[in-house]
C-alpha cells in the first residue's frame, strides 16, 4: 500500500511539472525599422491594395524581440511567435507559465495544442474511374475557363498540408516545375525548406488544383497558377502543431499568397459542438485573420458526414469568412455520405459551396481513385483562381461572394452543399443552356402540394428537386433532396408548417419561395 | 463498380416509389452547454474489455509459466469523474480471468516432476480497483483523450483451478482438472496502470499479493500482467 500511495504521490508531483504549450499574448510591438516594402513580397502588397487594407497595419510588425528574449528565458521552449495575434507559443510548465504570468508585458495566457486530422478517408489507387477525371472539372464547367483561357495565371496559391512526396519528380507537375512556379517551399514541423516527403495527400491535393494527367487532362483548374507549399502537419504525431497552421497562414500572407487551400479539420478531439461559431476555436481565429489580410482560404469541410455525435462542421471552416467545402457525389451530385453537415453552431450556413468528394488524382504512385472532402477543397480553390484571374480587382471578400453567386443551387441553399457546384458561366458572362422549368405551389385542403415541371432533362434525365423550410432568419428548420418522377413531387400537411417559415423549392436552375402565413 | 450499383438500385427505387428521397435532414440545434454526462464530462460511464498476458520478472525453474501461452481477459464497467480538465478519477468492476500454462522441464517442481502434454493454474475472479487518471490534452473536446490511469484494485477468486493433460499407458488422452484449490488465496490486490488514446489502452496490472500458499509459496505466480483493452460506448 505504501508503494502504492507513493507512486500516487509521484504521478500528482509529475503532473504538476509536466509541460503544457500555452500561448502568451503580449501587449505591444516594437515598430522600429519595420518597413512593409521590405518585410513583404511584392505580391502582398499588391493584394492589399488590391483588397483596400492598408499597407501599415499594425498587425503586420513582427513579434517585439525583447519581449521573446525575456520569454525565452523564463519557458522550456519556444515554438512560434505571431506577428497577427501579438503572440508566442512556448512550452512551459505550471510554475514556469505562473511566473511569466506576473510578467507586465504579458495579456493573456491560453493553453494549446490540438489534434487535426485530414479530411480524406481513403484512397485506392487501383481504381480509376476515367469519367470522373473529366466531370470533376466540367461539374464545375473548368471547360469554359480554359476556352477562355483563364488557368490561373498570376495568381498564388498556397496549400498546407502534410507532405509533399515526389511532387519534384512526378510527371503530372511536370509543367509547375519546367515553369519555376513553384515559389516558396517550407515545412513548418521540421523547420527545413524541403517538403517533397512526409504525407502523399498533399500530392493528391496539388494535382487536384493544377496536375495534369499522362494525356495532358487537367486533374485541377489552375494549371498555370503559382504555389507555395507548406507543410505544417505529421500525420501521425498526436499532438501536431496547430501554431504550424497559423504560421504557415503569416507566412503565406507575407510571400504572397492570394489563395490558401487548406484540407485539415479541427474536431471532437480539441473542441466541442458548442465550439464551431466560427469564433472560438484557434485555427478560426487564425483563418478569419487571414480572410482579413485579403487572403481567401478555402477548407475543407470535413468528413463528418456519418458520425453522429459531431453532425455539425469542424474548424477552421466554421469561420465565417473562410470558403468551405463539402463533397458530392460524382454521379448523382448529390451530397456524399462522408461529407461533414452544416451548419456551424450559431446557425450560420457551411458548407458553403461543393464539389466532387470522390476524385481521380495524383498519388504518390500513380494516378488512383481518392475519396474525402480533403479533395473537393482543392478543386475549389483552383477554380478560385481561375474566377479571380477573370477580374484582378475582385477583393477576397468579393471572390468568396462571387463563388457563391456562381454555384448551382443558388440563391437555393442547404447545409449539405451549400450553394452547390461553382460555375464558371457565371464569371464568364455566359448564358448556358438551362431546361425552362416551373415550380408551382398549391394548397388542396390540408395539404401542400409542390409540382414541377418538365419531369425529366432533354437528355431523359431525372432532375433533383430540392426543398427547405427556414425561419425568417434562413436558418434551416429542415431540407430534402428528392428525385422528381411524378407530380405532385413533394406533399405535405400545412399543419406542420410554423407562421413566419420560408419554404423555398429549387428545381433545375430555378429557385422559388414561399412565404408561409 | 459500386456506382453502378447505386444507379440500378437508384433506378429500382424511383419504378418502386413516385419519389426518392436522397437526403431528409432535420436541424436540431446544437448545444450551447457542455454537457455533464460523456467522454469530457463530469461523469462518463463504459464498458471496458481486454484480453493479457503475464511477462515474467523473476524466473523460477521449479514451476516455468510460459508467458506466450498464459493469456486472460477482462471484460467489466468503468465510470469516471472529472476533477479538473487534466485529472479525473474513477472506478472500474471487472471480471477477470487468467490462464498460466507452465513449461514441462526436468527442474520443474511444481506440484510434481512429472512432465504433462499440457499443465495450467487458472482463476476468475470479480474485483474493483480505483484510479486517478492523468490527461495530456487538457484542451480537448468531448474525447477521452490521451490519458494515463494510476491505481489500485482487489479481486476475489470465483474460481482457482488446476489442470493437466496427459496421454496415458493407452495412449489416450487423459485430462485432470482440480478445483477451489485450497493452495490458492481467495483474494488479491494489487496496482494498476494503463495509457490509452480515447477508446484504446494497454494496461499493467501488477499483484501484491501472494497467491500461492504452503507448501508451494515458493511457486508464485508471476506477479505482472499487461494487455490491451478497448473501450466500447
Amino acid at each position: 500500500m505504501k508503494i502504492f500511495i507513493s507512486g500516487l504521490l509521484l504521478l500528482l508531483t509529475l503532473s504538476s511539472m509536466a509541460q503544457q504549450k500555452y500561448w502568451v499574448y503580449l501587449k505591444d510591438k516594437d515598430t522600429t525599422g519595420y518597413n512593409p516594402y521590405t518585410f513583404f513580397d511584392q505580391k502582398a502588397i499588391e493584394r492589399r491594395v488590391r483588397n483596400d487594407i492598408p499597407i501599415y497595419h499594425i498587425s503586420d510588425v513582427p513579434v517585439n524581440q525583447s519581449y521573446v528574449a525575456v520569454l525565452d528565458s523564463k519557458c522550456d521552449s519556444l515554438s512560434y511567435a505571431s506577428r497577427w495575434f501579438n503572440a508566442v507559443c512556448l512550452y512551459a510548465t505550471d510554475v514556469q507559465i505562473s511566473e511569466i504570468s506576473e510578467l507586465d508585458f504579458v495579456t493573456k495566457i491560453e493553453l494549446s495544442g490540438s489534434i487535426p486530422s485530414f479530411c480524406s478517408i481513403e484512397e485506392d489507387e487501383e481504381i480509376l474511374y476515367p469519367t470522373v477525371l473529366s466531370t470533376q472539372v466540367t461539374s464545375m464547367q473548368g471547360q469554359m475557363f480554359h476556352d477562355a483561357g483563364y488557368r490561373g495565371e498570376g495568381i498564388r496559391i498556397a496549400i498546407f498540408d502534410g507532405g509533399f512526396p515526389k511532387v519534384d519528380e512526378l510527371d503530372c507537375f511536370k509543367h509547375i516545375r519546367d515553369n519555376n512556379r513553384i515559389i516558396k517551399t517550407y515545412d513548418f514541423a521540421k523547420k527545413t525548406e524541403n517538403v517533397y516527403h512526409g504525407s502523399s495527400h498533399g500530392t493528391t491535393v496539388l494535382s487536384c488544383i493544377a496536375g495534369l494527367a499522362n494525356d495532358s487532362t487537367p486533374i485541377g483548374l489552375a494549371t498555370n497558377a503559382e504555389f507555395l507549399l507548406a507543410r505544417t502537419e505529421i500525420g501521425l504525431e498526436p499532438f501536431s502543431e496547430e501554431e504550424n497552421w497559423l504560421a504557415a497562414l503569416e507566412w503565406a500572407d507575407k510571400n504572397g499568397a492570394d489563395i490558401v487551400n487548406s484540407s485539415l479539420g479541427y474536431t471532437v478531439h480539441r473542441y466541442f459542438t458548442y465550439d464551431m461559431d466560427g469564433q472560438t476555436a484557434f485555427v478560426s481565429r487564425a483563418a478569419n485573420t487571414a480572410a482579413s489580410k485579403g487572403i481567401l482560404v478555402v477548407n475543407a469541410a470535413g468528413n463528418e458526414g456519418t458520425d453522429k455525435d459531431w453532425k455539425i462542421i469542424g474548424a477552421p471552416a466554421d469561420a465565417d469568412s473562410i470558403l468551405s467545402i463539402g463533397g458530392v457525389e460524382p454521379y448523382s451530385l448529390t451530397h456524399i455520405n462522408f461529407s461533414s453537415y452544416g451548419p456551424t453552431a450559431d446557425g450560420r450556413l457551411k458548407p458553403n459551396v461543393c464539389a466532387f468528394g470522390q476524385v481521380t488524382a495524383q498519388g504518390k504512385k500513380k494516378m488512383g481513385t481518392h475519396y474525402g472532402t480533403s479533395f473537393a477543397s482543392p478543386l475549389v480553390a483552383g477554380f478560385a483562381a481561375c474566377a479571380l484571374q477573370t477580374d484582378r480587382d475582385m477583393t477576397a471578400m468579393e471572390l468568396f461572394a462571387e463563388i457563391q453567386h456562381s454555384a448551382s443551387l443558388y440563391p437555393y441553399y442547404d447545409y449539405a452543399h451549400g450553394y452547390g457546384i461553382p460555375q464558371a458561366s457565371y464569371f464568364l458572362g455566359i448564358d448556358t443552356d438551362t431546361i425552362h422549368s416551373t415550380i408551382e405551389m398549391t394548397k388542396t385542403g390540408a395539404d401542400i402540394e409542390i409540382e414541377v415541371s418538365p419531369l425529366v432533362d432533354e437528355l431523359g434525365h431525372v432532375v433533383y428537386v430540392y426543398v427547405h423550410l427556414s425561419d425568417a432568419d434562413g436558418k434551416l428548420i429542415w431540407y430534402v433532396v428528392l428525385t422528381a418522377n411524378e407530380n405532385p413531387v413533394f406533399k405535405m400537411s400545412r399543419n406542420a408548417l410554423e407562421n413566419g417559415t420560408f419554404l423555398r423549392v429549387h428545381y433545375a436552375g430555378l429557385t422559388k419561395e414561399f412565404k408561409l402565413k | 463498380m459500386k456506382n453502378i450499383f447505386f444507379i440500378i438500385f437508384l433506378a429500382f427505387l424511383m419504378q418502386a416509389h413516385a419519389q426518392y428521397e436522397i437526403i431528409h435532414e432535420d436541424v436540431n440545434p446544437v448545444d450551447t452547454v457542455r454537457p455533464d454526462f460523456g467522454p469530457n464530462g463530469k461523469k462518463f460511464a463504459y464498458s471496458s474489455y481486454g484480453i493479457h498476458t503475464i511477462i515474467p520478472i523473476e524466473t523460477n525453474a521449479q514451476a516455468p509459466v510460459m508467458p506466450g501461452a498464459s493469456l486472460g481477459y477482462k471484460f467489466g464497467f468503468t465510470q469516471k469523474h472529472r476533477i479538473c480538465s487534466f485529472l479525473s478519477f474513477g472506478y472500474n468492476l471487472e471480471f477477470n480471468s487468467i490462464s498460466y500454462r507452465y513449461k514441462q522441464t526436468d527442474d520443474k517442481t511444481f506440484p510434481d516432476t512429472l512432465n504433462h502434454l499440457k499443465q495450467s493454474v487458472s482463476n476468475s475472479a470479480i474485483g474493483a480497483g480505483l484510479f486517478l487518471r492523468i490527461n495530456f490534452d487538457p484542451k480537448r473536446g468531448n474525447y477521452l483523450g490521451y490519458f494515463l490511469d494510476m491505481g489500485g484494485y482487489g479481486d476475489w477468486h470465483l474460481s482457482r483451478t488446476y489442470k493437466t493433460k496427459d496421454e496415458d499407458a493407452l495412449e489416450q488422452i487423459v485430462y485432470n482438472r482440480v478445483t477451489k484449490l485450497n493452495f490458492m488465496e481467495k483474494y488479491q490486490y494489487g496496482v494498476y496502470a494503463s495509457i490509452g488514446l480515447n477508446k484504446i489502452n494497454i494496461y499493467a496490472r501488477y499483484r501484491m499479493s501472494d497467491i500461492f500458499k504452503a507448501p508451494y509459496k515458493s511457486a508464485e505466480l508471476p506477479r505482472l500482467s499487461v494487455g490491451l483493452g478497448l473501450s466500447i460506448f
